[in-house]
């Protein structure tokens, strides 16, 4: 089962009723949403609006999700609608279809630094994260380094992982989870004063 | 059960686990933080930090009426299967009724053991306007015959067959007739 798959079961459960299920989309996108919004979006206020509303059109949107595409890439379609949308009511120029089209979806990777999207209120809590993230990096043994490195940045599967770094998937599934886990450790402090927090 | 989600996450984890962990991520607190946690960290180390909107859009959709979808279509492989499945059923319905209304075709009598078609005795010639009314095998002897007709008030069939008993008895006498 691939991450297709993994989010196909999750709308699966949304459209029976399961908004849990839809939630965990959210979390999963958010971030990447927001990003390829912050493109032609330049006040990150109005980014975190803009995708917040892509996400409940989405959600009133699901009966008619038949599945012949990635999830991302639906949602890329309805969250670029809405910045149009958002755009002309506020009267700016909308996004071009040739400056957005659905095939970029997949592979939205860009190398260029993007605006932050941030709010003020947030910014410090973002840097604080990156930075957490990064030394906690720096001070895992270098085989969970790898190995989440090769997963997260790469985006190798365990299988390759396995091959590059000469040891079996089931090692390689334990290295990426240690690495998860330790940096997690070191997130929580943090994560747990965020204000926006839901639990 | 972390390192499952985690495989999760990846899409590395084996299809039958999924569901049962997709089921517990809806009431284990722990487990839903991981979840949260885990993308993150995959998010801050491909540079992709923002402000965390769960909240917000979670917040909008418990305004949102539950979307209650029908269930979700075939996949075009399974739509495919479907068709092939249903057309080689229809064409070999087609070729069955084809082969049994068609005049070349007949089911065989059905003999009981040991009797087989190797009857011994003639073979009784049926003129050609004999009634159509004559069931019985036509390689039947004369001794079997006789037979069945001094029998045939203990077959356990009789009470079932009606006026074929009749039909039969007959028959074989307007066929001793003509002999």
């Amino acid at each position: 089962m691939d991450e297709r798959d993994l989010d196909r079961q999750l709308v699966e459960r949304a459209q029976r009723g399961d908004k849990h299920a839809f939630e965990l989309l959210v979390s999963k996108y958010q971030r990447k949403l927001a990003r390829l919004l912050a493109r032609f979006i330049r006040d990150p206020s109005e980014v975190e609006d803009v995708a917040q509303e892509a996400f409940i059109k989405a959600y009133r949107a699901l009966p008619s999700f038949r599945g012949d595409s990635a999830f991302y890439t639906w949602l890329y379609r309805i969250g670029i609608n809405t910045a149009k949308n958002y755009l002309v009511a506020m009267g700016r120029r909308a996004p071009t279809a040739t400056e957005f089209n659905s095939e970029d979806a997949e592979g939205f990777e860009d190398g260029e630094r993007l605006r932050d999207v941030n709010t003020p209120e947030s910014v410090l809590m973002s840097k604080e994260i990156a930075r957490t993230v990064s030394d906690t990096m720096d001070q895992l043994p270098e085989e969970l380094r790898d190995a989440i490195t090769l997963r997260e940045i790469e985006g190798l599967s365990y299988e390759d992982i396995a091959t590059i770094m000469n040891c079996p998937i089931g090692t390689v599934r334990s290295r990426i989870f240690r690495a998860r886990e330790a940096i997690a450790e070191r997130l929580r402090p943090l994560l747990e004063t965020r204000k926006d927090r839901r639990w | 059960m972390k390192e499952k989600l985690s495989a999760l996450i990846d899409g590395e984890l084996q299809s039958s686990d999924c569901q049962a962990h997709l089921g517990r991520l809806r009431t284990d607190t722990e487990l839903r933080r991981a979840w949260d946690a885990y993308h993150l960290i995959g998010d801050a180390l491909r540079g992709h930090i923002g402000a965390d909107l769960t909240g917000r859009v979670v917040a909008r959709l418990q305004e949102e009426p539950t979307v209650l979808a029908p269930q979700r279509k075939m996949t075009a492989a399974g739509r495919l299967a479907w068709y092939a499945t249903s057309a080689a059923a229809s064409v070999a319905a087609v070729i069955l009724v084809v082969l049994t209304a068609s005049s070349g075709w007949r089911a065989e009598p059905q003999f009981a053991a040991g009797t087989g078609t190797g009857v011994s005795g003639p073979v009784i010639p049926v003129a050609a306007d004999q009634p159509a009314i004559d069931a019985t095998p036509r390689l039947i002897g004369a001794e079997v015959e006789n037979y069945l007709l001094a029998h045939q008030p203990y077959s356990h069939t009789s009470a079932m067959q009606g006026i074929v008993p009749y039909a039969r008895t007959v028959a074989v006498e307007r066929r001793t007739v003509r002999k």
